[in-house]
């Protein structure tokens, strides 16, 4: 398909366009947090603590008077950043193997297909406190926890499109003609789950955003005088209740926020593409 | 169209064999709510907590404590002003040598199942906890002075010590555990745990697990009937929904978890606020880590922070000023020990004379080494973060640089606490009846088999903690301890932050609540409804 | 097919071996001592040892596992730390509040979300389609304690139509509609991320579907479009999902362990979030066997609807 076209469809989905939009929005917050935000986003100020949002600070303050949207804007850094490395790190692991179990199949897929397995009947959450007990919390930790407790479900499903792609005609024909097992994979067959791979690899940047966010509720991974936005939303739940909503509400819209724009663009990408 | 059908069939018939196999609804609603008129009616506590084993012997932890003391009864009682009164004893005596203690029980007294109770419960209570077959017993380190215990009649029970202990009879308001009941059993594991019985004003009536314990009033209470029919101990483990319940009258009282809600429930006309005061909340050092076996350093930090902001604005005025372990409620308690008032400048002019000067980065060093420490602390308790965090940015200013880590809790204790591995931690200690407590934290022989775990130690103190246990005069004890918490303080291998406000906030239809620093539910079986 | 089924229940056998063996091993790895966290600093290091002792945890790991192992194979799960009591009856008696929750969050997500995804489909390009699919993935985007926060917000303390959390009133349920009360927010909660998976993939297996050649072809003979969805698609879009709902066993876990413990909910969710951080061994490794059961349950379901559904996966022959 040619970029012309892509683009042309694309476009006719307005859904995915507002959320590649917002996206970049949230994107642009990110990269110019120290242009953006007015202060220091760890400095605190007891006496400006849970002050309402106003021209001062446009989100509020915060339980130590630490700045809302100073904490949101540099949090961005932090939740993308975690995120995306993350998922990147668990859909390549998952690719890798599923495509390895459905071509190969045999020993090999009933070994990995088991890895799965084990992988999915271990309850995620308690391999996190597990791990959490074992290292120190730190940011390189939390994008690995989240890449090797995430890479199952699109290993899966790579997997089962391999055992049904690799029956097909025009797999056969290739070995047939002596094609290469790895030129097969990656160039005939793998580009034909792709569909299947961005709808997972979008769900999976939404969940680790989500999954972020539980962790720093743990008290896992990312420090509390570092700003990301799960941190934030943590922090801030025992005001929502009594009067303070605005330190928890705008980290958790701004969560909702980008695993929307996220998901939305997911799914422009894959009409469009294989439209 | 016939293999979408059976995958629907396939599915439905999943989920009907998942729902056959669960039970009906944990119970059906036939106890319906059939409130009897006669007395005090049912009170719903809130907790975030649900209650371990119901048995004196064996639980250890505080909020059972708490739900044990209605159900059961000690030989003596702490109340409200932390004195010890008597409770199944009418009177005792403690021998010329500080050795021999005799008591004398009450012979009105019967067990939720109407046995008696008797000095044989009292002597198979103590036993057990002794007995090192029973391995899962409460603080039996508590008792090892214990030589023997002689059931005299059925009326009088007698403890012999191998050495006289002034802090003995603080040991002595455990409830005690009916032998009959009990003989011969593991204590830890005896199915009499989850439905005990007691002697106390309440007995067990169910507990669902994971939701709450309903105790009801025991008709034969020996000092009669409690006021309440029913006491529902409700479980909701989230804070903030279990304040919620609290303003919205979904349970009829429980504690304020953060300062912050105070105004909340103060504004409702319905609730009443209670308060009494929690242990000593500090930041302790690994006294025999560089830089911190230095006096002057661990001075310098106390002055560099600011103790009353901290009360003032985190904590929003619920609190006190610590000044060592030892709570303002007891006997023991020093008022007139140094504060270190919040004063920066003397922090850095002290820090400067131990050798740590400012170098080119604005942060101390000292023989090319930056003055940098990690400040540990349990995660999840969000005003601790909070202190956590603002120490970081004091002690920035002072020049020392500060990383909060937060840990889980049960990383937190066992694997860095008790072992020693930290070079700062923010904790909080206990509140305890009798002073010698301290020689479990602050004695040389702790520093191997106690919990002397901040690694500070000091002949002179020895000596005070030995003699504090010597004499039983109270009085002669007071100036011991206040001599002991003078040299702590000015030693300072602590920063003493708080001693928190404990919060509690009831419907104003309940009445004769009395808070105690122990346990709000002393005297329970007053309450009424 | 019934030794296909029979031969992958075999294969379960070391599956779960593995599960436990791995988990065990995690567990005793990760340092925190139980005898230590439940009975707090005030207790000496001399009965710590004792404490230890008696819980087995002084033997080497392997032994430790042995020991375990032999007992599971006898039905026993031990006893647990906290409070003494069989590990069994600790699990069992919270598994129906779990199971009323989840199945109900289940119902409402399997329902909702395959009309709504297929309609999404049908309706790709109309107000219709792009609504259903905004609404999905809302669903699916919105953090789970954020939304149980904003939903006690809005009914509990604005509206004050519904109870904040428990499972039943405080002084004793008062019939059905308490108890629907009590259900009505968590329920929901739990469903949504489900449901707004199940929207979500309906509608993309559907549309992936739907444009395949030989469906292209069904329509340009004339067929009706809803039949063509129906007829075709749809069969052939019940894989993908198929393999989603057994896969969202594990994930309907997680999210109950968030809802129950916000929402006040006695269930399994909040049991392990409890064992886990007081280090009760014993029951956590019961609460592990559980959940590697159901999972080991749901995907072997799952396998066999492929090959009920997909007669071009013949297990057995093919591989």
């Amino acid at each position: 398909m040619n970029t012309q076209r892509f683009w042309f469809r694309f476009r006719k989905n307005r859904l995915a366009v507002v959320g590649i939009f917002v996206l970049l929005a949230i994107i642009a917050l990110a990269v110019a947090a120290p242009i953006l935000a007015p202060r220091d986003p760890a400095r605190i100020d007891l006496d400006q603590r849970e002050q309402s949002p106003s021209g001062a600070h446009w989100f509020g303050t915060d339980r130590l008077g630490r700045d809302v949207f100073a904490r949101i804007v540099w949090g961005a850094q932090v939740s993308l950043g975690v995120s995306l490395l993350a998922v990147s790190l668990g859909s390549g692991i998952g690719i890798l193997l599923g495509a390895l179990a459905g071509y190969a199949g045999g020993a090999l897929d009933a070994l990995i297909a088991r890895a799965i397995d084990l992988m999915l009947a271990l309850p995620t959450f308690f391999l996190l406190v597990a791990i959490q007990a074992l290292f120190p919390p730190n940011l390189i930790n939390v994008i690995v926890i989240i890449g090797i407790t995430s890479w199952m479900a699109i290993a899966r499903i790579v997997r089962g499109q391999f055992l049904l792609l690799k029956q097909r005609d025009f797999v056969t024909a290739a070995r047939a003609s002596g094609v290469q097992p790895t030129r097969i994979i990656f160039r005939h067959i793998l580009p034909n789950v792709s569909s299947q791979i961005i709808v997972f690899f979008t769900l999976g940047l939404a969940d680790a955003v989500l999954v972020e966010s539980a962790l720093s509720f743990l008290g896992l991974g990312v420090p509390p005088y570092q700003a990301s936005w799960g941190n934030m939303l943590n922090d801030g739940q025992i005001g929502i209740l009594s009067g303070a909503w605005w330190v928890a509400f705008f980290p958790g819209l701004l969560i909702l926020l980008t695993a929307l724009s996220i998901n939305l663009v997911g799914d422009g990408l894959q009409e469009s593409l294989f439209k | 169209m016939h293999n979408r059908f059976s995958m629907f069939v396939m599915l439905a018939i999943l989920i009907a064999i998942i729902a056959a196999c669960s039970p009906a609804p944990a119970q059906s609603p036939t106890s319906a709510p059939a409130p009897t008129k006669a007395s005090g009616g049912t009170f719903v506590y809130g907790s975030p907590f649900e209650p371990s084993a119901l048995n004196p012997i064996v639980a250890p932890d505080v909020v059972t404590k708490w739900i044990l003391e209605m159900i059961f009864d000690g030989v003596v009682a702490i109340n409200d002003k932390m004195e010890i009164v008597p409770e199944l004893a009418t009177s005792w005596d403690i021998a010329p040598d500080g050795k021999t203690y005799t008591f004398k029980l009450r012979n009105d007294v019967k067990w939720h199942d109407g046995k008696p109770f008797t000095a044989d419960d009292v002597k198979f209570t103590y036993d057990t906890i002794i007995d090192p077959k029973q391995p899962k017993t409460i603080a039996k380190s508590d008792y090892a002075l214990v030589e023997k215990i002689e059931v005299v009649d059925a009326q009088t029970v007698r403890f012999v010590l191998k050495s006289p202990n002034a802090s003995f009879l603080s040991k002595l308001a455990i409830g005690i555990a009916p032998k009959h009941l009990l003989e011969g059993q593991e204590a830890a594991t005896a199915a009499f745990n989850r439905k005990p019985i007691g002697t106390g004003a309440f007995k067990v009536d169910e507990w669902a697990a994971g939701q709450k314990v309903v105790l009801v009033a025991q008709a034969d209470y020996f000092r009669g009937r409690a006021k309440l029919d029913k006491l529902v101990w409700q479980i909701t483990p989230d804070s903030n929904v279990l304040t919620l319940q609290m303003l919205n009258g979904e349970v009829d009282g429980g504690p304020i978890i953060n300062p912050k809600d105070l105004p909340k429930f103060k504004e409702k006309k319905n609730l009443a606020v209670y308060e009494s005061v929690g242990a000593n909340t500090y930041i302790g050092f690994n006294n025999e880590k560089e830089p911190f076996n230095d006096k002057r350093v661990r001075q310098a930090l106390n002055y560099g922070l600011d103790k009353k902001t901290i009360i003032e604005k985190i904590l929003e005025g619920q609190g006190v000023q610590a000044t060592s372990e030892i709570i303002a409620q007891t006997w023991a308690y020093n008022p007139n020990v140094n504060l270190y008032a919040f004063d920066p400048g003397k922090a850095k002019a002290m820090l400067d004379d131990a050798g740590w000067k400012v170098g080119a980065s604005g942060m101390r060093e000292k023989n090319g080494k930056p003055f940098k420490f990690v400040l540990l602390t349990n995660s999840g308790d969000k005003l601790r973060e909070e202190i956590a965090l603002f120490a970081r940015q004091q002690w920035k200013e002072i020049g020392v640089e500060v990383e909060p880590q937060f840990l889980e809790l049960n990383t937190f204790i066992n694997e860095r606490v008790l072992k020693s591995n930290f070079e700062a931690i923010f904790l909080a200690s206990s509140v305890n009846v009798d002073p010698d407590f301290l020689s479990r934290r602050w004695s040389t022989a702790a520093l191997t088999n106690g919990n002397n775990f901040l690694r500070w130690a000091n002949p002179d103190v020895d000596k005070l903690l030995a003699q504090g246990i010597a004499v039983t005069d109270q009085p002669a004890r007071k100036k011991v301890y206040d001599e002991i918490q003078r040299i702590v303080a000015d030693e300072s291998p602590t920063v003493p932050i708080y001693y928190p406000k404990t919060l509690w906030a009831f419907k104003t239809t309940v009445k004769d609540i009395v808070p105690s620093p122990i346990n709000i539910f002393w005297n329970a079986e007053q309450w009424s409804y | 097919m019934l030794r296909y089924i029979l031969g992958r229940l075999l294969q379960a056998i070391p599956l779960l071996f593995v599960v436990t063996l791995t988990a065990f091993a995690i567990l005793h790895l990760a340092p925190g001592d139980p005898a230590a966290l439940l009975y707090g600093t005030d207790i000496t290091a001399d009965q710590r040892a004792q404490i230890r002792a008696a819980w087995g945890l002084d033997d080497p790991i392997p032994v430790q596992y042995v020991k375990w192992l032999g007992n599971f194979l006898r039905g026993d799960l031990g006893r647990s730390f906290s409070d003494g009591r069989p590990v069994l009856q600790v699990i069992v008696e919270r598994i129906p509040a779990t199971l009323q929750l989840t199945l109900t969050g289940l119902l409402i997500a399997i329902v909702l979300g395959l009309s709504i995804g297929t309609l999404a489909a049908l309706r790709a390009n109309s107000f219709i389609g792009y609504i259903s699919t905004l609404l999905s993935t809302f669903f699916y985007s919105l953090p789970n304690f954020w939304l149980a926060l904003l939903l006690i917000l809005i009914f509990s303390v604005w509206l004050q139509i519904l109870p904040s959390a428990g499972i039943e009133s405080p002084r004793g349920s008062t019939g059905i509609a308490d108890r629907l009360a009590h259900l009505a927010m968590p329920a929901f909660v739990i469903s949504l991320r489900e449901m707004g998976r199940l929207i979500r993939f309906t509608r993309a297996s559907l549309l992936d579907v739907l444009n395949q050649d030989y469906i292209r072809t069904a329509r340009s003979k004339g067929l009706r479009e809803r039949q063509v969805a129906l007829r075709h698609a749809f069969r052939n879009a019940l894989i993908p999902i198929i393999t989603l709902l057994g896969l969202s066993l594990p994930q309907i876990a997680s999210s109950s362990i968030v809802v129950e413990t916000v929402f006040a909910w006695p269930g399994i969710g909040r049991l392990i979030i409890e064992s886990a951080f007081q280090r009760n061994y014993p029951v956590l490794m019961g609460e592990i066997v559980m959940i590697g059961l159901l999972v080991i349950a749901g995907n072997l379901i799952a396998d066999i609807c492929y090959a009920f559904v997909d007669p071009r996966i013949r297990y057995g022959d093919s591989l």
